[in-house]
């Protein structure tokens, strides 16, 4: 049951606007499942990205251990990187942009 | 065996290698023993004393021989044996030597020895020579004897044989000189010298001044010493002893190893480390107490899969309170994140079953792996999580426009772009709620969470009776304007939808058939808790309307949440949930007399349909729980009491077609609006039968308004073709604001938000759109109310009286 709704929303994510790659990793950095085709390259990234994820884990561990690292945003000129840790896997999705950058950066100036 | 033993002994010097053998042969032979000094030097030695024994005979026979010495003065200096031996008593000794063997101790030896020396003066220098030699002749002595007198046999040798090996004991021994006279009286220098002074021992004396502080204790030490000393003689303390040690010799031992291999192993510990290894341990404890307090009990499941089920319950509700203030953080750009309740669950399923999975290559183990994670709860939830962050990621501009955040001017000189030149009230779309499994539905109600304001929920039925399809509740959450959360499917088309206030997660749902629901929106189950689908007070009509209510119940002390529900057959009743579902009949709205003026409406016949008005909707007072208000399908509207089930208080006459909805002012407790199908809305107060001001824009049913909870003069309303803000305080004859649909969908339930200046409009396409409403005036709280009565009584005022 669980399973299913699993699958579902892993479907509706993939279908989402803007959403490049859907990747799931242990806590090796192996992968388990994943949306894009498997080359070299991709490998390389998602070695990356797990070991970004594991320094930015760190960082927050080290200053406070009761703290742990929740969720994890890069954004780049091209795309934006989302890594959700967990304790025995990552969920990792590669979004493209909506909008222009410029926009974008706007989002940061944001006031009430 | 006689002839044998010299070929015996003649071989032995020669061959080195079985000497010791050949010596115990040999003590075999004589009794018992063994001598255990047998050597290869004893032996030589038996060889050699044989040789002496033959040169030895010729000093026997010198010693028989009266050998005289004489000296220049001719006396007599020959010297004279000191020991005579006897031969009687030597074979006594021997004898008695032989039988000890080697074994018998030296004290032993000596003192028979000793005994023939004392005993008979005449005995030969044999005991002398073993008093003499102590221990270490001892051995050659009775190794020669065994194997001189085993070897030879005791012929004519006899004593003689004994005496020659006297002589041989001799050359072991000092000769003793006799001091004759005249060596008496001659004068022997001796010289005395001192040695060197041997200092054993050497204690420095310490000096104390007596001026110093220890001075009184040192004179008081050694005074006690000397005390002591005095009385050392006779003191029990002290007793004189002499010790010897042993010196044993040393031994230089090699020992071999195998090659010691070093291997270094380095680790980090991090802070966290250390701290989840203590987590660890705690938790270890703790379950080990909940384990031991749950013996007792069967029913309950152990205590982390209870803690994993109760966190997962909560944790929809928690990550969408914990969510808000995360979008929140991350429109303003900020880093801040809250710990998250999900990752803090320890996944016991996936650990398991990692454990006692067997070995598989790389590829399969990982494929399990998958296996056992799409099954969990984390994946889930960080999948929901990230499924978000992407709605946000595409949606942010309108969700932060939704959250109030104005956008600020990028560029100075260029005011025109993010400048609203419209300063009037207007609507701007943000987005909407649509999904492929509402597309075609129509939205029959809107409802919002009371404890999340961001959740609403929103049902999916057909109005008309001819084209009913299969119903829907959906509950949206603003985060996500892409899937519902929670989806409930019936077979009814759903007319009706309300939250609980005092219990938030349960959803009150009203079915085409009378039918109502309860749904828990916690869990994601597509069953209702509780249904009223077989119990007899079920309404026989749709279910237009359901509220839940707080009332006052006896005393006033307690309050008591309840479901009221209004539907076509007439009846306003009362549901309880503590068991089931169990209805009591608040009301049952009764036809009016007709009294259309000027038209007298004939009923064929007496034979009513039914005897009730077909209530539309109802909306309980703010203040009084007791008292509310009902829309009938006539077109009147009641006001009645919960303590009366029969009678109304008070009819409002003025609709001339079903009410719609109904809607008491969230500011003015006297006042309420109308909608109806009559292309008409009403505003009342509740003292007057009449309708205080109309409303009348569209040739089109209105189906539904709504107050804006901030101004009091601001109301939404939707027909069938737009969605129309009115501004009383702007103007009572036109809306402010009116919005047409494009999609031709009629419009059809409107609802404002209660944490944002926005609007739902659901219609009969399925989408519900959320608009923003702007620039619409803020009004102080103080101001509302007066606002509104102002208005009222200018309205009042123009009209004339007895109008109406």
């Amino acid at each position: 049951m669980s399973q299913q709704q699993v699958e579902e929303i892993m479907k509706r994510i993939n279908s989402h606007k803007g959403v490049k790659a859907l990747i799931i990793i242990n806590k090796d950095g192996l992968l388990l499942k994943t949306n894009m085709e498997m080359n070299a390259t991709t490998e390389q990234l998602i070695k990356n990205i797990h070991e970004l994820s594991l320094a930015a884990r760190r960082l927050i561990r080290d200053v406070d251990p009761h703290d742990d690292l929740m969720f994890l945003r890069t954004l780049s000129d091209k795309d934006e990187i989302l890594i959700s840790p967990d304790v025995n896997f990552t969920v990792i999705v590669i979004q493209e942009h909506s909008g222009d950058v410029s926009k974008v950066a706007s989002d940061a100036s944001w006031t009430s | 065996m006689s002839t044998s033993k010299p070929s015996k002994k003649l071989t032995a010097p020669s061959d080195a290698n079985r000497s010791k053998n050949a010596s115990f042969t040999r003590g075999s032979k004589i009794g018992s023993r063994n001598p255990t000094f047998a050597s290869i030097h004893s032996n030589i030695i038996s060889s050699v004393s044989k040789k002496h024994a033959a040169g030895g005979t010729e000093r026997s026979s010198m010693m028989k021989q009266v050998v005289q010495i004489l000296d220049e003065f001719g006396n007599d200096v020959t010297p004279l044996p000191l020991l005579h031996v006897d031969p009687s008593l030597m074979k006594k000794n021997q004898a008695n030597v032989l039988a000890d063997g080697s074994v018998g101790t030296p004290t032993d030896l000596m003192s028979q020895t000793t005994a023939s020396v004392y005993g008979a003066t005449q005995v030969g220098t044999t005991g002398t020579s073993i008093f003499g030699g102590g221990p270490f002749t001892r051995s050659v002595f009775t190794q020669s004897y065994d194997t001189a007198s085993d070897s030879l046999p005791l012929d004519e040798f006899g004593p003689a044989e004994v005496t020659t090996f006297s002589e041989v004991r001799h050359k072991r021994q000092e000769i003793q000189e006799v001091p004759t006279e005249a060596d008496l009286d001659k004068i022997v220098d001796i010289t005395l010298t001192e040695t060197d002074t041997i200092w054993m021992f050497d204690l420095p004396d310490t000096k104390v001044s007596t001026e110093s502080a220890e001075a009184e204790k040192v004179i008081s030490g050694i005074r006690a010493y000397t005390e002591l000393q005095k009385s050392r003689v006779g003191n029990d303390l002290y007793a004189e002893r002499g010790m010897n040690t042993f010196n044993e010799p040393l031994k230089l031992k090699s020992v071999h190893t195998q090659k010691i291999e070093t291997q270094e192993v380095a680790a980090e510990c991090t802070n966290w480390d250390m701290y989840d290894t203590f987590k660890v341990f705690e938790k270890e404890e703790t379950e080990e107490d909940d384990d031991e307090d749950e013996e007792g009990t069967i029913s309950r499941p152990t205590s982390p899969k209870e803690e994993e089920a109760e966190t997962v319950d909560n944790v929809p509700s928690a990550i969408s309170a914990k969510r808000e203030s995360a979008v929140h953080a991350v429109s303003r750009g900020g880093s801040a994140f809250q710990q998250c309740s999900s990752s803090t669950i320890v996944g016991s399923e996936i650990q398991s079953s990692l454990d006692t999975a067997i070995e598989l290559s790389e590829k399969d183990k990982l494929a399990q792996e998958w296996e056992e994670l799409s099954k969990s709860e984390q994946l889930k939830n960080h999948l929901f999580l990230l499924e978000r962050v992407i709605c946000l990621n595409t949606f942010q501009n309108k969700q932060a426009q939704y959250r109030g955040f104005k956008p600020v001017l990028t560029s100075v000189g260029d005011p025109s772009i993010t400048q609203n030149l419209d300063m009037s009230p207007n609507l701007e779309r943000l987005w909407s709620y649509d999904c492929p499994l509402t597309r075609g539905k129509n939205v029959s109600c809107i409802a919002w969470n009371k404890s999340n304001l961001d959740l609403l929920a929103v049902g999916y039925g057909q109005f008309e009776f001819t084209n009913q399809k299969p119903g829907l509740v959906c509950c949206w959450c603003i985060k996500n304007p892409k899937y519902p959360e929670r989806v409930f499917t019936s077979k009814q088309g759903v007319t009706a939808v309300d939250f609980s206030a005092s219990n938030p997660n349960l959803l009150a749902v009203g079915y085409y058939d009378g039918g109502i629901a309860i749904y828990n929106v916690r869990k994601s189950v597509d069953e209702p808790v509780l249904d009223n689908f077989a119990t007899p007070g079920k309404h026989s009509g749709p279910v237009w309307q359901l509220r839940w209510v707080e009332k006052e119940r006896g005393s006033g002390e307690e309050r008591v949440h309840v479901l009221i529900s209004i539907s076509s057959d007439g009846r306003v009743c009362q549901w309880s949930i503590r068991k089931g579902l169990e209805s009591y009949d608040v009301m049952k709205l009764k036809k009016m007399p007709t009294r259309m003026a000027g038209k007298t409406r004939e009923k064929k016949g007496e034979a009513f349909v039914s005897r009730f008005a077909g209530g539309m909707c109802f909306d309980f007072h703010i203040k009084d729980s007791n008292i509310y208000l009902a829309g009938t399908e006539e077109g009147y509207i009641h006001k009645c009491s919960c303590s009366h089930n029969e009678q109304y208080l008070e009819s409002y006459q003025g609709h001339t077609g079903p009410v719609y909805s109904i809607q008491w002012s969230p500011f003015v407790s006297d006042i309420f609006l109308s909608c109806s199908a009559d292309w008409t809305m009403k505003l009342w107060h509740q003292d007057k039968t009449r309708p205080i001001l109309s409303f009348h824009s569209s040739t089109k049913a209105v189906n539904d308004i709504c107050w804006s909870p901030w101004s009091s003069t601001v109301f939404a309303c939707v027909n069938e073709g737009a969605v129309e803000v009115w501004n009383l305080a702007s103007s009572t004859l036109d809306a402010v604001y009116c919005l047409s649909s494009m999609s031709g969908a009629k419009q059809t339930s409107v609802s404002f938000s209660q944490n944002a200046q926005c609007l739902l409009v659901g219609d009969s396409e399925g989408q519900v759109t959320v608009y923003e409403l702007r620039n619409v005036p803020a009004i102080p709280k103080e101001k509302q109310e007066q606002n509104l009565r102002d208005v009222i009584k200018a309205s009042l005022a123009s009209q004339l009286p007895g109008y109406l």
